[in-house]
Formats: C-alpha cells, structure tokens, sequence
C-alpha cells in the first residue's frame, strides 16, 4: 500500500484510539492557536516494507486530559500530572496498532510482511516555529479535542 | 476467593486501565500484580502465585513475545493461562502466539465487556481445578 493510502487512514484510526481509550472525540478543524507549550509525541511503524514516523503535536494538557479519563481523576491530580506523558505514547502505540492493521485490511496482498511497531516517546516540541511548520504541512491534519489543537501527521522515516 | 492476576505492560496507564476493566467487567479478582516489563513479569511469576497473566508484547528490556517463550519452557509456569492485551496488528502473531500456548489475544484498543469475554472463560476452568 502506498504511503499516500495509508495516510488516509490515519483520521480515523487515531480518533478511534482516541475515543475508546480516553473517551474523547477530536474534531477536524482549520488551524488552531499555537499553544505555549507543546510536546511533540512520535512512533516509528514499519508498514508496506517502509518505515514511517507518526507524529502528534499537543499542548501538554492534552496530556493530562487523556491521563484523567483514563484513570478516571480529576485532570488538576497529581496522578494525571504523572501520566500526562505516558497516556500520550500509548495513544500513539495504539493509534499506530490500528492504522497498520487498517492497512494491512485494506492492501491487497501480504507482500510487504508484517508491520512492525517501534517504541512510542514524548518529548518537548523544541521552539513555536516547530509549531507552526508543521501546521503548514500539507500532509497534517488538524483536530479540536476538547479544546485543545492538536496537530497529526504520518511521513516517511528519515 | 478471588483471582490472582499479573498484568505485565511498560504503560503504567495501560496497567491502570487493565484493572479498571477487569474491575467494570465484574472479574473477582482479589489481587492484581504488575510488572512493567517481561523481565519483571518472570520475576513476580517466579515469587507468586498467579491465576491469570494479561501481558502485551511491544515492551523495553524484555518483550512480551519472549517471556511468554520463557514461561512456555517452564514447567512451573506453563500452565498459567496467558492473554496477550497489544496494538500489534499482525494476524500471523496472532497465530503464533497461539500455537505458543497463548489462549486469547486482544487488540488495543479494547473494552471492559471484551476483556470480561475473553478472560471469564478462560479463568473459570482454571479456579475450579484449584
């Protein structure tokens, strides 16, 4: 399956994770405000005898939002603080999980093998124009989550 | 008495949500054990006694796949019923897990009524032979 095809799944294959696994639905939406402090979480996936990188841009809040729906606290608990970042890389392993098995459904042979899912990380997104260019790729989408923008993208791995 | 049941997964919010689940599904269970990795999954097997293990496989230090090998090699632990919870989206997995001795596989992400599905069974048989 090409890359552009599987692109295609990725809306929603990620608000299906998004939802079943910290009840919150996103909603397309056309830019957004850039937030003060984003965090940039990203995972490799090995599909159709090529690595791609997904990556998800969100304030660190958004965090905190999927942490407290999923352990059930209130999103100002420490608990939620805790898994902010750890709520964020299992949205990205199950994202990835459902969007290579989504493609792997779609395409039509085996070919290509098995996909593969590498380590799921969080990390700072390094400075506001980060931000910014990757809202200017074509290839993002942007959603709404409860107020919070959050910007998806799926490329080639380096 | 309750059930016994080890939940091995790096994501501690993964783990919380396991028990969350297996609480929503009405599963008795009396104690949950966790691990983070396959490495500290073999090393609770090795000091408790479990009922149940819902593992995943995409893990740091030990991956799921080779601590279900291990536990398979093992006389003491081969009998333990296994249930891989993973986003690995690979039916031939599946199927090797399976032919591995692990009894179910559920795909992340997942609901409390599937984990009630998959693992009732699968625990029922083994609390009447205790």
């Amino acid at each position: 399956m090409p890359s552009a095809e599987l692109r295609d799944l990725v809306p929603e294959a990620f608000a299906d994770a998004l939802e079943q696994s910290a009840f919150v639905t996103p909603e397309p939406q056309e830019g957004g405000e850039r937030p003060s402090d984003a965090v940039l979480a990203s995972m490799n996936v090995r599909f159709g005898g090529q690595w791609h990188t997904l990556e998800l841009a969100a304030p660190r809040a958004f965090g905190r939002l999927l942490a407290a729906n999923i352990l059930a606290v209130d999103e100002a608990a420490p608990e939620a603080e805790q898994a902010a970042d750890d709520a964020l890389r299992e949205l990205m392993n199950t994202t990835c999980g459902t969007l290579a098995r989504r493609g792997r459904e779609a395409a039509s042979n085996d070919a290509d093998g098995p996909a593969q899912l590498a380590l799921p990380s969080v990390a700072p997104l390094p400075d506001p124009a980060a931000w910014d260019a990757m809202a200017a790729d074509p290839a993002t989408i942007a959603f709404d989550a409860e107020g919070h923008p959050l910007l998806i993208r799926l490329r080639r791995a380096a | 008495m309750g059930y016994r049941i080890l939940i091995v997964d790096d994501s501690a919010t993964v783990r919380a949500m396991i028990k969350r689940a297996i609480g929503a599904a009405g599963i008795p269970a009396d104690t949950i054990l966790e691990a983070s990795d396959g490495r500290a999954g073999l090393d609770v097997l090795s000091r408790e006694r479990v009922d149940l293990v819902l593992a995943d496989l995409n893990m740091p230090v030990m991956t799921g796949t080779e601590m279900i090998e291990r536990m398979m090699a093992d006389p003491a632990l081969k009998t333990i019923p296994v249930v891989v919870v993973s986003a690995d989206p690979n039916r031939e997995t599946a199927e090797a897990l399976r032919n591995a001795g692990v009894r179910a596989c559920l795909s992340k992400p997942f609901t409390p009524e599937q984990i009630r599905d998959l693992v009732g069974p699968i625990l029922e048989p083994a609390h009447a032979e205790r």
